[in-house]
This record gives C-alpha cells, sequence and structure tokens, in this order.
C-alpha cells in the first residue's frame, strides 16, 4: 500500500524525464511516444494519460510540437525537445545517477564502506 | 477491415471523453479529443484485421476518461496515490477589505465586491447601492443634502411655455415635514452602509456552504475546477 504508493509516485515522476529522454535525438508522434513506453513494463498504465503530460510538457517550455505530413493517413503532430528540454533532461540525469548509485551502494552494502 | 460496431464504440469512449472534459477549456479541449482520436486511428491502422475485441483492447489501454481528465487538470491520475483535492479558497481577504472599504472607501471597496467570486449578482447590486457611497458618501452628499434641503427646498418645476407642473414650495407648516424626512434620510445614510455591510457579510458565510457553489457567481463548480488548473 504504502509501496505501492511510493512505486507510482517515483514512475509519475521519471516518466516526464523519460517522454524527454526518448525525445532527445529525434521528434517523435504522440502514439509512437506512447507505442515505445508502453513495451517497457510498467511505466505508462493508462495510455491515454500521455497526451495530458505531453501538454504539461509543452505548456512549461521543455518540450514543442508540430503538425507535420504522414506518408500514411493524416498528419500527426510531432514533439521534439527545446533547449530547456535539453538542460531539463541533462539535469535529471546527473540527478538520477548520483541518486542511484547512493540507494544501490547503501542496499548492496547496509551502509558498510 | 473495419469491425463491424468498432466506429460506434470509438465514437461512444470519444463521446464520454468528451463530457469527462468539460471542466477542461474549450481550446485545449478539442486538442485533447483531437489527439486521442489521432492515437486511435493510429491504433486501429496498426492492426492487420480488426475485430470489436481488438478496438475495446486499444480504448482500454488508453484508459478511463476519467484518469486522462485528470491527468490534465493535474490531480494523481495513476491508481492509489492520494489526490490533493483541489482547495476551495478559504481565505476571505478580498471579500473583507471589500466590505470594510465599502464603508470607508466606497469607489474602491465596490471594484473589490464585484472582483470577488463569493457574492451573486444580486449580492452584489445591493452591496452596491444599499451602502449608497458608504460613509465617503456621506461626508460628500450629507452636506449637499443639508444645504439641499436648507435653500433648495422650494422647488418649482414649469414648463417651456411657463405653465407651472408641479412645486414643492412648501407652505409654513410644511418645513417641519421636511426636517423629518431629512432627519430619515440623515438615519438611512448612517444605518444603510453598515446594514450593507453585514448583509454582505451574512451572504459569505452562507456561500461557504459549498452546495450553493453551483449558484455562485464564480461559476458552475466546472468552470471553477478548471480555473484551478492554472
Amino acid at each position: 500500500m504504502a509501496l505501492d504508493t511510493l512505486v507510482t509516485q517515483m514512475r509519475k515522476g521519471a516518466l516526464e524525464y523519460c517522454v524527454l529522454a526518448l525525445l532527445k535525438d529525434q521528434a517523435r508522434y504522440g502514439f509512437e511516444i506512447v507505442q515505445r513506453l508502453s513495451q517497457i513494463d510498467g511505466m505508462l498504465t493508462s495510455e491515454g494519460t500521455m497526451y495530458p503530460l505531453l501538454g504539461r510538457l509543452r505548456r512549461d517550455g521543455l518540450v514543442q510540437s508540430a503538425w507535420q505530413e504522414s506518408s500514411a493517413g493524416p498528419p500527426r503532430r510531432y514533439y521534439k525537445l527545446t533547449t530547456g528540454g535539453q538542460r531539463a533532461l541533462r539535469g535529471f540525469k546527473d540527478e538520477w545517477t548520483t541518486f542511484r548509485a547512493a540507494v544501490d551502494m547503501i542496499l548492496e552494502t547496509g551502509g558498510a564502506k | 477491415m473495419t469491425a463491424p460496431r468498432a466506429d460506434e464504440i470509438v465514437a461512444g469512449y470519444l463521446a464520454r471523453l468528451a463530457a469527462a472534459l468539460a471542466p477542461v477549456p474549450a481550446a485545449r479541449r478539442l486538442e485533447l479529443l483531437d489527439e486521442l482520436r489521432e492515437h486511435i486511428a493510429e491504433a486501429r491502422q496498426a492492426l492487420s484485421v480488426e475485430t470489436d475485441a481488438d478496438v475495446l483492447n486499444i480504448l482500454d489501454r488508453l484508459g478511463d476518461p476519467a484518469d486522462v481528465v485528470a491527468a490534465e487538470i493535474g490531480r494523481a491520475e495513476i491508481g492509489g496515490a492520494e489526490a490533493p483535492v483541489p482547495a476551495r479558497r478559504t481565505s476571505r481577504g478580498l471579500e473583507i477589505a471589500a466590505i470594510v472599504l465599502l464603508l470607508l472607501f466606497w469607489p474602491v471597496g465596490v471594484v473589490l465586491l464585484w472582483m470577488s467570486d463569493t457574492w451573486t449578482t444580486r449580492d452584489k447590486w445591493i452591496g452596491t447601492l444599499v451602502p449608497p457611497g458608504g460613509y465617503l458618501g456621506i461626508l460628500v452628499l450629507g452636506p449637499l443634502l443639508a444645504a439641499g434641503t436648507l435653500t433648495t427646498a422650494c422647488e418649482t418645476v414649469t414648463d417651456d411655455v411657463g405653465h407651472v407642473i408641479s412645486s414643492t414650495c412648501p407652505s409654513a407648516g410644511a418645513q417641519t415635514g421636511i426636517d423629518v424626512v431629512f432627519g430619515l434620510v440623515l438615519i438611512m445614510y448612517l444605518i444603510g452602509p453598515i446594514l450593507g455591510a453585514a448583509y454582505l457579510a451574512i451572504r459569505v458565510r452562507r456561500n461557504r456552504i459549498p452546495d450553493s457553489s453551483a449558484t455562485r457567481d464564480g461559476g458552475t463548480p466546472a468552470t471553477v475546477a478548471a480555473g484551478q488548473t492554472r
């Protein structure tokens, strides 16, 4: 119960940076982002919530979106990182790496050096 | 390739989503509906053979419309997490300032009164008109009224050819009547603002009962919720 809540919160907090990471090297459209995250177990429970998240990232200036023609079917809304988004992603990556290493170390050694 | 009831199922889902998105501002609501409609179209396109069950599965993975809405308006969307209930505004600073200023500095008080979403439009008109200018109004109007009673109490209205239409020129005995009227007006001016302020204060307390929120001037609970997304 408490653990469930914690896991939910961690996943939720990390999810937006995972989205930023997916957009690091290329622009992607919504359905593509959802598909990629859904393939990774447990990252995305309700796929529909990705669209509010993308909207929030855009309002926060971390991503921008543009319509692009698609060869198959209607135009797609592509999302890509802004400079701010790149900065946020780098910041998260540094923090995450440090945090993960620290927790791993303590979990594995019980804090003994 | 379309499964027999697929379009109907999708339309039903989008209709439920549209209804659930009512608290979201219209432009953003349409954008979200577009994106989810597109998502469904893409997912269906990716199927080689489509059955109703496939379509239901796509919608199932998208999730309950309520989850989408919750994610949009900033509450915990993934089950289990404690959702902070959007707090009803409990601070009443604006309202208190409005009531005090209605008494002391009426012009600003009126502006604050109309800015607040606590009172109904009817309350606001009462608040605007019952304390007639507040005590500032008395300072300005009181002497005018007094002067008017003393000097222009005798007023004759004529038409443009000079016939008397009406005259308020008092007979000697009527002068005491005017004094009484003047006294009553003065008392009303002294008590009116207090009564008006007291009425507004009572209405503030009454409007704090959540059930009355739908009738508040601030709009329906839906638009209030939308306002909290900012």
